[in-house]
């Protein structure tokens, strides 16, 4: 009879044994066998997508003609069309931008030249950026001006794209400026400005309303 | 076994002894000992007989007193690395935190309580670029920092209540990649349960951008005590 009791003792931690995740121990109190659990994680990235404009145009306009940009007519000395680049992203863009001019026949001017009597062939070119709420939807105002030279310059203040759906998820930017408007020599088709734009993005992790992110 | 088979051995000799000492081939065993008999011999008559059977020891009794701890334990677990808190939803949690795991159950079947002891090491993946740290890391962290610790709770019925927030108190234990390990992160009560999950923040804005492959995973081993 005992030796039935011993058996059955003998089965039962057999079976035991063979559950795994059963921690099991007789005698002086405390599991020898430690028991583990293997915690896998992974890690939750963004699906980033940005739409970013190829190549986009810059008229320089120092009699000013009637120039038309997006159905537009305009006289302005420096014109360009507004440029849109939109977030499609999870998550919002810090968006960081670098310029650099590039001139032909002319110079970059620090200030505005509108009221000046040089005689040179001289461009103010202003490169503006604003948050909007789409991807056709200019801004009311522009955020910052940037006067463009031949150096590369980073845009001082970085913007951020809301996530898609949010209220600003797209940026738009574009170009101004005037000209000397009466040079020594007349202006030609050969006297150009032009830039080059660079982007860099980041994602920006989402804020959490108070009372959100789900259980603490 | 092996202490059985001694003792059935040992009965089988004694009983040998016993018919061969009768003598008469009847198979009426002789017990050792004094004999008292009357004066006159007969085939019948009152015999007082006393003496002492000799027996093996009784094997061991199991001691009925001893705790058996039996505890069950989920062999895995999963937390996922959320640095930019987007919304994760897996088996029924949905939460935009920093860190998002499960509460992993074990499950005391013991008779008595138990004591959880722990030990934690956390993991980078090869081609991780994730590190562990010691602390909550900074705003402008640029490093792909990541910050762990694990939090026990012992509950009967309803469900623990977390903190999620570390304040280094005996029920929680920073994961590093080097081994933590703590005493008595928890008790579990006889035929209750007790909980653990992962808690934690990241680097929200490193100098490169987070990754699928900036990953960590952790092993934690339990040892139990019976307590009185």
């Amino acid at each position: 009879m005992k030796m039935k009791k011993i058996m059955s003792a003998a089965l039962a931690g057999a079976m035991a044994l063979s559950m795994t995740a059963t921690a099991f121990a007789a005698g002086n109190g405390s599991i020898e066998e430690p028991s583990e659990i293997e915690v896998t994680g992974t890690t939750k990235v963004p699906t980033i997508s940005i739409t970013v404009p190829t190549s986009a145009a810059v008229t320089l306009n120092p009699y000013k003609l009637d120039v038309t940009i997006d159905s537009a007519t305009k006289q302005d000395q420096v014109i360009s069309a507004v440029y849109y680049i939109v977030n499609g992203s999870d998550v919002a863009i810090e968006t960081e931008a670098t310029v650099t001019g590039v001139a032909e026949g002319a110079t970059f001017a620090a200030t505005s030249v509108a009221s000046s009597t040089d005689k040179t062939k001289q461009v103010y070119m202003a490169f503006e950026w604003a948050k909007t709420a789409d991807g056709s939807t200019a801004p009311a105002t522009w955020s910052d001006t940037t006067a463009l030279t031949t150096s590369a310059q980073n845009i001082a203040n970085k913007l951020t794209m809301d996530k898609t759906g949010g209220t600003s998820p797209a940026i738009a930017f574009h170009f101004t400026g005037d000209a000397i408007a009466e040079p020594e020599t007349p202006w030609t088709t050969d006297d150009t400005v032009g830039a080059t734009l660079a982007f860099t993005f980041a994602p920006k992790a989402n804020t959490v309303a108070a009372g959100g992110g789900g259980t603490p | 076994m092996k202490k059985f088979a001694c003792i059935i051995f040992a009965l089988l000799i004694l009983a040998s002894t016993a018919f061969a000492a009768s003598g008469d081939g009847e198979g009426v065993p002789v017990l050792p000992g004094d004999v008292s008999a009357g004066e006159e011999s007969s085939s019948s008559g009152a015999l007082e007989i006393t003496g002492e059977v000799a027996v093996p020891d009784a094997p061991a009794e199991i001691d009925e007193q001893q705790p058996v701890i039996s505890v069950s334990v989920p062999d895995s677990g999963w937390v996922v690395v959320n640095p930019y808190r987007l919304e994760v939803v897996r088996d029924g949690i949905a939460s935009n935190q920093q860190i998002v795991s499960p509460a992993m159950i074990l499950q005391n079947q013991s008779t008595v309580p138990v004591r959880v002891d722990a030990k934690a090491l956390g993991t980078v993946p090869l081609g991780s670029e994730a590190e562990f740290v010691p602390s909550a890391p900074q705003l402008d962290a640029v490093g792909k920092e990541v910050f762990l610790f694990l939090e026990f709770q012992g509950f009967w019925g309803n469900d623990p209540l977390w903190s999620g927030q570390f304040t280094g108190a005996a029920n929680q234990l920073a994961v590093d990649s080097l081994g933590t390990a703590k005493e008595g992160v928890m008790t579990m009560e006889a035929g209750g349960a007790g909980a653990l999950r992962v808690f934690g923040s990241a680097a929200e804005a490193p100098s490169a951008p987070w990754t699928a492959a900036d990953t960590v995973n952790i092993s934690v081993v339990f040892t139990f005590a019976a307590l009185d």
